[in-house]
């Protein structure tokens, strides 16, 4: 029997909310076969629920716990992943709780060495990256699943095993009130770090475990007054060879994030003691002598690691489940919403439009491929922050020495925040359209980036969790030819159209303002077609009023490796 | 010294390539580091070029 904690948590600035066990259809012998299942209600597995809410497929969420997250965890999203959750209809609480920044100022020997300003364009809505505590962030995509009648949120339900058939899985869940089985098409583990199902499937992820521990310390000080910024410090005289971090989040919660001096032991890490006298020093780093509350601390240790496939059969991993990054450029738990994204957009097409199975062999390929690019850049980083080998002790040492007086090896301290993994190669990718004749814009695979048309008007905000095709019109002949081609078009329902340059007949939306802007982002100066996936990775591009390609590419997409 | 960028694969390139010397050479780095020099000055940067890095490099040794 599943008897999870149903204590509140301690917090010094969270009010944990308990949530109850509610007996399931299942168990009363009336359950019905769900579309898809997802294992683990943190932000990647509701975020995806939410999605593939938005396209019109219901799940289900079994979370082991009774509480949201214990700890601020993930505190850093970044625009993209605001962007997300946009899409996914949530974002307002984020934004208007969150707090902005774009500066990280690396130190070393009291001198500031590095600053870093993450690029913030007057077309993005969002700001590159937004502080809050991870309990926080699940609670607000809990409020929206609650609202969400697509979403079934199941606390204190543990996963135990699966057994899979042809058509689905059969998972076998274990919870206060003993186990019951429940049918669903389709099993996603979003279960963080330590996945049960992965462990049940036997799966193991291939990289590098980094031997560094590193500490994460969360309290709450009033009175810092100090701006919204990532600050680090290399070597401080304390700890020498080390390096301390300092986030802020809000509700006067601050993160100290330091790596543990070799050998030392846990239990002596997280030491009261220890943690008091190691705070005085690093409030010392930052020219501060203020009251602080312990509220949260844990020791984590950096990975680069993913498994090979993300799709196993009817299972999915997402999330930490699938790949472990270091938390060093806030890629954790972005990394994790992007594959939300991909996954729920085929997921919606598989299980809502008849494409073929397949489809969902191009989420791994794609996932996998940005999670081996991010662990190679992420191993980087972490080899600055936790050297692996005397000889990358000394460069690291060269390096902050440098620093000092030189520019030239400053930007080996650059962390290169988390951004969209390009899909170039992706099978998604219209073969034989025009992308070679664009000069500028967004090539095929690549993100598509916002467009400021007006005060607080966006681009972005007349998008839906659909394909996007924007129809740049160049004349009047070009209405007339989009309005007869959308006339006929298969996949209309599929399809969210944004006419830019003009209006026709049929088309969901028509920018009237800030079209030279979008033009001169998409590199479109007259008539052209963009065919944006729901993640907003370009799937094709024309020169020409060519919507039947891009309808084309849509029936392609969905028979991706065969059929149904 | 220069201020102009650098391209970032060749920071890391050369970062990498002189770590992992260091883990080759082990005890012998001192050596190598001499003999990489030299090597240096004579074959690509030439003397003026390897007076200016040691001026530059001598700053925070301690």
């Amino acid at each position: 029997m599943h008897t999870p904690e149903t204590t509140k948590r301690h917090s010094v600035f969270y009010d944990y909310q308990v949530f109850p066990f509610n007996r399931p259809p299942e168990m009363e012998g009336e359950g019905t076969r769900h579309p898809v299942a997802i294992v683990g209600a943190g932000p990647v597995g509701m975020v995806l629920a939410l999605l593939l809410a938005k396209s019109g497929l219901a799940s289900v969420i079994f979370e082991a716990e009774s509480q949201v997250s214990e700890g601020s965890r993930a505190v850093a999203f970044t625009r993209r992943s605001q962007e997300i959750l946009q899409l996914a209809g949530a974002i307002e609480p984020f934004v208007q709780n969150g707090l902005a920044w774009d500066t990280g100022r690396s130190f070393y020997k009291g001198r500031e060495i590095y600053k870093m300003v993450i690029p913030h364009d007057d077309n993005d809505r969002y700001k590159p990256v937004l502080n809050n505590s991870q309990q926080y962030w699940e609670e607000y995509l809990y409020d929206a699943c609650e609202r969400e009648p697509l979403v079934d949120l199941r606390w204190q339900t543990k996963f135990v095993s699966f057994e899979e058939r042809d058509d689905g899985v059969t998972i076998t869940l274990d919870t206060p009130e003993g186990e019951y089985n429940l049918d669903a098409n389709w099993l996603v583990a979003s279960d963080g770090g330590r996945s049960a199902v992965r462990r049940f499937m036997g799966l193991r992820m291939d990289g590098i475990g980094f031997e560094g521990k590193f500490v994460i310390t969360d309290f709450r000080a009033k009175g810092m007054n100090l701006p919204t910024e990532r600050r680090a410090f290399f070597d401080p005289p304390w700890l020498m060879g080390n390096t301390v971090l300092v986030h802020r989040q809000p509700n006067d919660i601050w993160r100290f994030d330091y790596r543990v001096p070799d050998g030392e032991e846990p239990s002596h890490t997280l030491a009261p003691d220890t943690i008091a006298e190691r705070t005085k020093l690093i409030m010392g780093l930052i020219d501060r002598d203020v009251e602080w509350e312990l509220d949260w601390a844990t020791i984590y240790s950096a990975n680069t690691k993913t498994l090979d496939h993300y799709r196993h059969g009817r299972v999915m991993f997402a999330g930490d489940a699938a790949h472990l990054l270091p938390v060093f450029g806030v890629r954790g738990a972005n990394t994790g919403l992007q594959d939300a994204e991909n996954l729920a957009w085929k997921l919606g097409l598989v299980e809502g439009k008849g494409a073929s199975p397949a489809l969902l062999d191009s989420y791994s390929d794609e996932r996998v491929m940005a999670a081996r690019e991010i662990c190679e850049e992420a191993g980087k980083s972490t080899r600055l922050m936790d050297p692996p080998s005397r000889g990358f002790r000394v460069m690291r040492k060269v390096v902050l020495s440098f620093s000092l007086s030189e520019n030239f090896c400053k930007d080996l301290l650059n962390w290169r925040t988390s951004r969209p993994h390009e899909y170039l190669e992706s099978s998604v990718n219209a073969p034989g359209d025009d992308n070679s004749q664009f000069e500028g814009g967004y090539p095929d695979g690549t993100c598509a980036r916002n467009v400021k048309l007006a005060e607080d008007r966006y681009l972005f905000d007349m998008f839906g969790f659909r394909f996007q095709l924007l129809v740049f019109v160049g004349d009047e002949a070009d209405s007339a030819a989009a309005s007869r081609a959308l006339a006929t078009m298969r996949h209309r329902d599929l399809v969210n159209v944004v006419a830019i340059g003009g209006s026709f007949d049929g088309a969901d939306h028509t920018v009237t303002e800030g079209t030279e802007a979008v033009r001169d982002r998409y590199g479109v100066a007259g008539s052209g077609l963009y065919l944006l996936r729901p993640d907003m990775h370009v799937a094709g591009r024309w020169t020409t009023m060519d919507l039947a390609s891009a309808d084309a590419n849509i029936d392609r997409i969905l028979a991706i490796g065969g059929h149904k | 010294m220069t201020n102009h960028p650098i391209d970032m694969s060749t920071l890391e390139a050369a970062n990498d390539l002189i770590a992992e010397a260091i883990d080759a050479a082990g005890e012998n780095s001192e050596l190598l580091l001499a003999k990489t020099l030299f090597h240096l000055a004579v074959h690509s940067s030439g003397v003026d070029a390897l007076r200016q890095s040691l001026d530059v490099s001598m700053h925070d040794l301690e």
